[in-house]
């Protein structure tokens, strides 16, 4: 344990972000879903609500329930709370909720990274010092754009003031490892609008940053508006243009991509997140939240009034306990592996991970796409990874619907 | 009723006409005047047997039925051939008049004389039938049969006062066609005690009675019980059961020269019955065989496949079905790389083929997928053979055959004189060859024109509808065949050759066609993480290229710890999708893309 512990100071000499994750003692990662956001924004399709007048207390309370239930000292290594929006609920109930959890799991002393999701418009210095007092470490803001314009069309309830506001708050308060979110290729931007919004994000200078291409989820309104034909979705063309351009410029500010659209300066990369991307297990608690213990996908009951009725009337609060078989456990682990950046996946990994041979189980696959520069096999002190070549990476789910085993899940 | 009609008293005519000038009307009038039918339970166009020819208006199968009527207090027996309206080709009609000594040639008063009248009249007089013009539809207020009479004489050379007029509607002017018919058409000639000699003029499957043979008696007498001789076929079948179409089915102990009516007996296949046969009496002396028919030859073939692969059986099942009522449907099986196991199936012409379809469709619950519409071509060998060519695959190396050849027919079109130019330069265009023009009246012409029968099956007709506004109408005679400079146009996919797409064509067309392809390809083709090239080709020779530009990018932007269900669902989902892919290559085509290509008229 105190080895390990010890590890965990010197991220910063580590290289690869699998040996920079660090593998604990029982631990592993914890997540936690609070759901309510002031309204919905346009693309997205998060298990999240615009608040009405549901009842939070009786939600937290129910997490915690959940947490005394899944998760008591489990120590984890890393915490996520995210949303909906996290800070929408006030510094008083947020601190009370963390120790409470703090209580129960023991996380301020056990872990290497707290991150909490907050959104510009409910993040103020009040909250920002409450959490951080709390045991969270790790700030994840949801800037997404740098134009009103943009903020406005998109249903987001916060100016750009009010986001540069909210990271004075995270530093005045101490958060020294903040993630900006933010999302490119809105129609009608270009690629100049894009390059300067990063150029004052860089001079901001947080330690990570988050660049999603806009994207089209089913169902979302913005999806809706775009089928109707009211909106004009980006071409295919555009958008990789766009996500060229924001790893370049990021890579050169420093910020250096390690997956499809995280970047981070030396050594600051998501902890929390590697867990997901190594296919390494973790426990979800909270509405929709979702759990993965080998070989177990657990999902909880989406609804934050059907979980609270639940955990309520004492009953599980899953919703789905999938079983994954070899295949899928190995396909899966491609899926998210694949997505490292300058560094895939490694066969003994895999092998640890599901039990099968992955070099010899997708052979005619990896002939192909070898074939074809879709990936390399490469050699290295630990082992043989399969990785994406810079074609493949731009065509990992090309490659994804390839290797997508026959038998996708078996639930219990 | 079992006894024979002498043979003086009995009239066997048919009623030809354009579609729509009544035909099917005026059959149920005769019916009803002559008392065939019950008037209060009489069905709309009696004669129209299918349900689908009466949802079409149209009839499909030629049937007969025997009326007997008093004209001037002695008893007449009328039988009435009915011929098929619409008809791809005139061959289909000869069937039905051979039967006949007369016609009554329907012409609707308010749109005269049309493609199908002339083409009608046309096979009536090289019988040398009796023609009875009559003029339908008089009721309607704008009825010009008057004009139209001048056409006649112009178009037919027929005298226009001999002309009758009526309104099959409203049963006026029909008793005086009757009494036309007994007074104008020759009665049936021949010898009762001659050896049987009897005309097959149709067959079809009853789903109660088995196979229905129709039979036109020449000479001699048909007795229940007679073991018969089918000539052409060289078969033996015993007469279990004959009688007459009234127009129900009502067994006779005899049927004698004139009279027309069915044979029923133990017969397993339609094909053991040849349409256009003399059928005589197995023992004792054989009659000689009658002039026949000429067989139909299938002049459009095209691909028929099932929606789901597992349906393939059933739909040989099906087909051979539709034969036992139509032996004039021809099929064999078929694989495509694209659509799978399904069969090449042969039609007298479009309309057959669409009627077919239909009838598949409706009578055995399967769903089919049709390739675009193709003619038989024939290639002379080096050592002087012809061999039949109707699929694409079939055609072999061009340094293997001397010529290739393909169907050609002479075709009448009846146009509004201010639509000569458009119609001309569209057969033009179409290949044709311009043989004359010739003027019914003041203000209608009929072109005549030879035209390759591959040109007239895309959308020649639909050109000819909009170039008149509605009034040409057209006509086809038999199909010949004849040499012409034809290619097989490659389709290339990534520079892989995609045999499921090649087509023969002209080759002046060849170019227009492989660009046609290119763009559907172009179109239907997802992106791939490459470039695709697409390209048409005769011999080695590019005609036409496409690219198919690289997708730039296909990643999911967010991918988290609660994201790995959904999207392995989606990318489940659109690999279901990709089944329905064929590759050609390293390049996935979808099914879409094929069908599209392969049902394209263009
Ligand atoms: N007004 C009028 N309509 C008629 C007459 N005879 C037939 N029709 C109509 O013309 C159409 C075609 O008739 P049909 O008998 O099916 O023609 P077929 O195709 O020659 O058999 C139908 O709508 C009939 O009702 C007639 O004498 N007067
Ligand atoms: S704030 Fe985040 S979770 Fe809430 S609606 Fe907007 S995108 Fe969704
Ligand atoms: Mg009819």
């Amino acid at each position: 344990m105190v080895k390990n512990r010890k590890a965990s100071t010197s991220l910063e000499a580590a290289s690869s972000p699998e040996q920079e994750h660090l593998l604990g003692e029982g631990g592993g990662a914890l997540y936690v879903h609070l759901p309510y956001c002031v309204k919905k924004c346009r693309y997205c399709d998060f298990n999240s609500y615009a608040y009405t007048d549901q009842n939070i207390d009786a939600y937290l309370s129910s997490v915690l329930r959940e947490a005394e239930l899944r998760a008591p000292g489990l120590r984890p290594q890393t915490l996520f709370v995210g949303g909906g929006t996290p800070s929408f609920i006030d510094a008083d109930r947020l601190k009370s909720f963390f120790d409470n959890l703090n209580d129960i799991t023991g996380f301020a002393d056990s872990v290497i990274e707290a991150t909490m999701e907050a959104n510009p418009e409910s993040f103020d210095d009040e909250t920002a010092q409450a959490v951080f007092g709390a045991g969270i470490n790790r700030l994840s803001l949801g800037f997404q754009s740098l134009r009103n314009d943009v903020l406005l069309a998109y249903d987001r309830v916060h100016d750009v003031d009010r986001s540069f506001k909210a990271f004075e708050s995270a530093r005045n308060a101490g958060f020294d490892n903040i993630n900006i979110d933010l999302i490119y290729s809105f129609p009608g931007q270009d690629l100049n609008d894009w390059l300067s919004d990063l150029e004052s994000i860089h001079e901001l200078s947080p330690e990570h940053l988050s660049c999603y291409e806009l994207s089209y989820e089913p169902g979302t309104s913005l999806t809706k508006l775009r089928d109707a034909g009211r909106h004009q979705q980006n071409s295919n063309d555009f958008a990789k243009q766009m996500f060229d351009l924001t790893r370049a410029a990021n890579s050169s500010a420093g910020y250096l991509p390690y997956e499809v659209s995280a970047f981070s300066k030396q050594g600051r990369q998501c902890q929390h997140n590697l867990t997901y991307w190594n296919s390494l297990p973790y426990i979800g608690l909270g509405a929709g939240a979702a759990s993965w213990q080998t070989p177990y996908r657990v999902m909880n009951i989406a609804s934050p009034e059907a979980y609270v009725g639940a955990l309520a009337a004492s009953e599980s609060p899953h919703q789905e306990k999938t079983a994954c078989s070899p295949t899928t456990i190995l396909f899966d682990a491609l899926m998210m592996g694949l997505r490292l950046e300058n560094k895939g996946v490694s066969f003994e990994h895999l092998f640890n991970l599901s039990g099968l041979d992955a070099r010899q189980h997708y052979a005619t696959q990896w002939s192909k796409f070898i074939d074809q520069s879709m990936v390399v096999f490469v050699e290295e002190n630990e082992g043989t990874y399969v990785r994406a070549t810079a074609l493949g990476y731009l065509h990992l789910d090309t490659i994804l619907g390839e290797l997508l085993p026959d038998d996708v899940v078996l639930t219990v | 009723m079992s006894k024979s009609f002498p043979a003086e008293r009995i009239r066997n005519f048919s009623i030809i006409a354009h579609i729509d000038h009544g035909k099917s009307t005026l059959a149920d009038r005769f019916l009803e005047i002559t008392g065939a039918v019950d008037t209060r339970n009489k069905q709309a166009q009696q004669l129209d047997s299918m349900d689908i020819e009466r949802e079409r208006g149209i009839t499909i199968k030629a049937a007969a039925v025997s009326l007997t009527t008093h004209v001037n207090g002695v008893e007449y027996l009328l039988n009435l051939i009915d011929t098929p309206g619409h008809v791809d080709f005139a061959y289909e009609v000869e069937k039905s008049l051979q039967a006949c000594e007369g016609a009554l040639l329907l012409i609707d008063a308010a749109q005269g004389i049309q493609a199908q009248t002339v083409a009608n009249a046309m096979l009536a007089m090289e019988q040398d039938m009796t023609i009875i013009p009559v003029f339908n539809k008089v009721d309607l207020p704008h009825a010009r049969p008057e004009e139209f009479a001048g056409e006649l004489e112009n178009t037919l050379l027929l005298e226009p006062e001999l002309a009758l007029h009526c309104s099959a509607k409203t049963g006026e002017g029909v008793e005086a066609i009757i009494e036309a018919l007994v007074a104008r058409v020759e009665a049936p000639q021949g010898d009762p005690h001659a050896p049987l000699q009897a005309l097959i003029f149709d067959a079809k499957y009853d789903e109660y009675r088995g196979i229905v043979v129709c039979v036109r008696i020449i000479n001699g007498t048909l007795h229940k019980g007679d073991t018969a001789h089918m000539i052409g076929v060289g078969a033996d079948y015993e007469a279990v059961d004959i009688g007459k179409f009234m127009p129900k089915m009502v067994t006779h102990d005899s049927l004698s020269v004139g009279e027309v009516g069915y044979f029923i007996s133990n017969i397993k296949n339609l094909e053991d019955v040849r349409v256009g046969d003399t059928m005589t009496i197995s023992k004792g002396e054989r009659a000689e065989a009658l002039k026949g028919y000429r067989e139909p030859q299938p002049m459009v073939w095209c691909g028929v496949f099932p929606v789901s692969s597992g349906d393939f059986e059933d739909l040989r099942a099906a087909l051979k079905q539709l034969k036992l009522n139509d032996s004039s449907i021809i099929f064999e099986p078929e694989s495509s790389e694209a659509l799978g196991f399904g069969f090449r199936c042969g039609f007298l012409g479009l309309l057959h083929m669409e009627i077919v379809q239909e009838r598949l469709e409706r009578e055995s619950d399967l769903s089919v997928v049709q390739t675009a519409p193709s003619v038989p071509y024939q290639i002379v060998l080096k050592d002087g053979s012809v061999k039949d060519i109707h699929a694409p695959g079939m055609l072999p190396d061009p340094n293997l055959f001397e010529e290739i050849q393909e169907p050609i027919v002479t075709t009448h079109i009846l146009i509004p004189v201010e639509s000569i130019g458009a119609i001309m330069s569209l057969c033009a265009e179409r290949r044709g060859t311009f043989l004359r023009q010739e003027h019914l009246s003041a203000n209608r012409v009929m072109l005549t024109w030879d035209l390759p029968l591959a040109e007239i099956i895309y959308d020649f007709y639909d050109k000819l509808k909009s170039g008149t506004k509605g009034y040409g109408t057209m006509n086809l005679e038999s199909p010949r065949f004849e040499s012409a400079n034809l290619v097989k146009l490659r389709i290339l996919v990534a520079g892989n050759d995609a045999d499921a797409l090649s087509t023969i064509c002209h080759a002046d067309n060849a170019q227009r066609r492989g660009r046609a392809v290119l763009k559907v390809l172009r179109k239907e083709i997802p992106r791939h993480q490459f470039e695709i090239a697409l390209q048409a080709a005769v011999g080695g020779k590019i005609l036409a290229r496409e690219n198919i530009r690289a997708l730039s990018k296909n990643v999911t932007a967010k991918c988290y710890g609660g994201d790995i269900t959904r999207k392995r669902k989606l990318l489940a989902k659109q690999k279901e999708g990709k089944k329905r892919m064929k590759s050609i290559g390293n390049v996935e085509v979808p099914q879409k893309a094929f069908l599209s290509v392969l049902t394209t008229d263009e």
